[in-house]
């Protein structure tokens, strides 16, 4: 296979000045040019795993992340500052001394985002059916 | 001339961000494409070749003609409200990807990345790729051939082949959230590869490590971190304990530095944080780029200004 997209480095835009994205992408379903992550507050998936014999052998050494959170009850997105306030109105970042950090983690996915383990597109053009 | 960022709320590293650019008087306008449509109003039209309009959150707005650079954080999908059927909701889901994700992808913008380089996710093409650059990359199999695992198993070596996921490294089974970190294969499954055939499967053998380092490239520009493990989970994968891991600023190789620029440029990729095995000769073997890779950990452990890098790639656009 090649690769086609930006082969010249005068295309890099950290080079260049702007660069017009023409979806190039060959690999990506038409979803996935607009790859969306997990909505908040999902509850997990409920399906059982399946018999040895057929269950996908790189399941197995699944572990189940211990539960990490360090969040302040009353936490809040405030529109007007951009940005997650506590209960008392003041920015999260002004509370921490240490800043982002991938070790405070609710639920693995990272209060900095999602993207350690990040699967591509949450929500794609054919959602697979049972 | 604003900096759109389109991340989750919770998104610590993104406040952070609104609050450099901010202190630089950057205009900055943030929204998660969860609040579309019910709070994420957009009001394009077709000016010339270009999208012109509007994007507003309540009463704040951003003109989509003064938006010069995206800051792509994994936005969440968007939310629909219950009373729709499903059937309504797939069709509102994919008009609301196909119209807000079409208008806003054709900003002709800096965008840090652009959503467009899924081939970035795909893992077998990072590897071919960072190979072809000039880049050690591990021995690798991708099949469902149990016979293949088996005979790539005895080349390793006893207890020298590892798996990992190819895709997500989580799956959510019985209610619950369950994480595929990378792992020597036991002899156990060696001899019992039911399964194998099921799906795809990668194996790679299991360099030999002093350490892991993670190199953030912002723009042109390297940041690498050495990681130590300080126990056998993290030693294999570091994700496995963050509280077991030290760390410290390295410095890349130049020719590995070299290969990874070229690296980016062929991904079109203008952020990405890529992890290594640092050999005990000081081989440094790629593994994989995470084109939304964190930082934030990294900069509060060891004071790098990595925001601030960020913040200097998507200002110098703004600007």
């Amino acid at each position: 296979m090649t690769i086609t997209w930006d082969p010249s480095p005068d295309a890099h835009p950290a080079t260049g000045s702007n660069w017009a994205p023409v979806f190039p992408d060959a690999l990506a379903s038409a979803s996935e040019q607009f790859g969306l992550g997990r909505p908040p507050g999902l509850p997990a998936g409920l399906d059982s795993p399946s018999a040895r014999d057929v269950r996908p052998w790189g399941l197995r050494g699944l572990v189940r992340p211990e539960p990490i959170s360090r969040h302040r009850s009353g936490l809040r997105y405030d529109p007007g500052r951009q940005l997650l306030v506590g209960a008392d109105g003041r920015p999260v970042l002004e509370d921490r001394d240490d800043g982002p950090s991938a070790d405070s983690v609710s639920d693995y996915d990272g209060d900095e985002g999602k993207s350690e383990d990040w699967k591509y597109d949450f929500a794609p053009d054919h959602p697979l059916m049972p | 001339m604003t900096v759109l960022i389109l991340a989750p709320e919770l998104d610590l590293s993104a406040d952070r961000m609104v609050e450099e650019l901010r202190h630089r008087e950057v205009p900055v306008f943030r929204a998660d494409t969860a609040w579309f449509p019910a709070h994420l109003k957009i009001d394009a039209r077709l000016d010339g070749g270009h999208w012109a309009g509007r994007l507003s959150v309540g009463c704040r707005s951003v003109e989509l003609q003064e938006i010069r650079a995206v800051w792509f954080r994994t936005p969440s999908t968007f939310s629909f409200p219950d009373t729709l059927s499903p059937t309504e909701r797939q069709h509102a889901f994919l008009e609301a990807k196909f119209g807000v994700g079409g208008a806003l992808g054709s900003l002709d913008v800096r965008w840090v990345n652009h959503p467009n380089r899924a081939a970035a996710a795909y893992k077998p093409i990072q590897l071919a790729t960072a190979a072809r650059c000039g880049m050690d990359v591990p021995a690798t199999v991708i099949t469902n051939v149990p016979q293949a695992v088996r005979e790539f198993a005895d080349r390793c070596g006893a207890g020298r082949m590892i798996t990992k996921m190819l895709g997500a490294n989580h799956i959510e089974e019985e209610g619950v959230r369950r994480i595929a970190f990378t792992r020597v294969v036991p002899e156990a499954d060696i001899l019992d590869l039911r399964g194998v055939d099921a799906t795809a499967h990668q194996v790679q053998e299991c360099v030999r490590k002093a350490h892991e380092a993670r190199v953030i490239m912002i723009g042109d520009r390297v940041f690498a971190f050495s990681i130590h493990a300080g126990n056998k989970e993290s030693f294999v994968d570091f994700r496995a304990d963050y509280g077991a891991l030290t760390y410290r600023t390295t410095d890349v190789p130049p020719t590995v530095a070299a290969a990874v620029r070229q690296f980016m440029r062929r991904m079109g990729l203008l952020y990405g944080a890529l992890d290594f095995v640092v050999t005990p000769t000081g081989r440094w073997v790629f593994l994989e780029c995470n084109p939304g890779g964190q930082y934030g950990w990294l900069e509060s452990k060891t004071g790098v200004p990595l925001t601030a890098a960020l913040a200097d790639l998507l200002a110098g656009a703004a600007n």
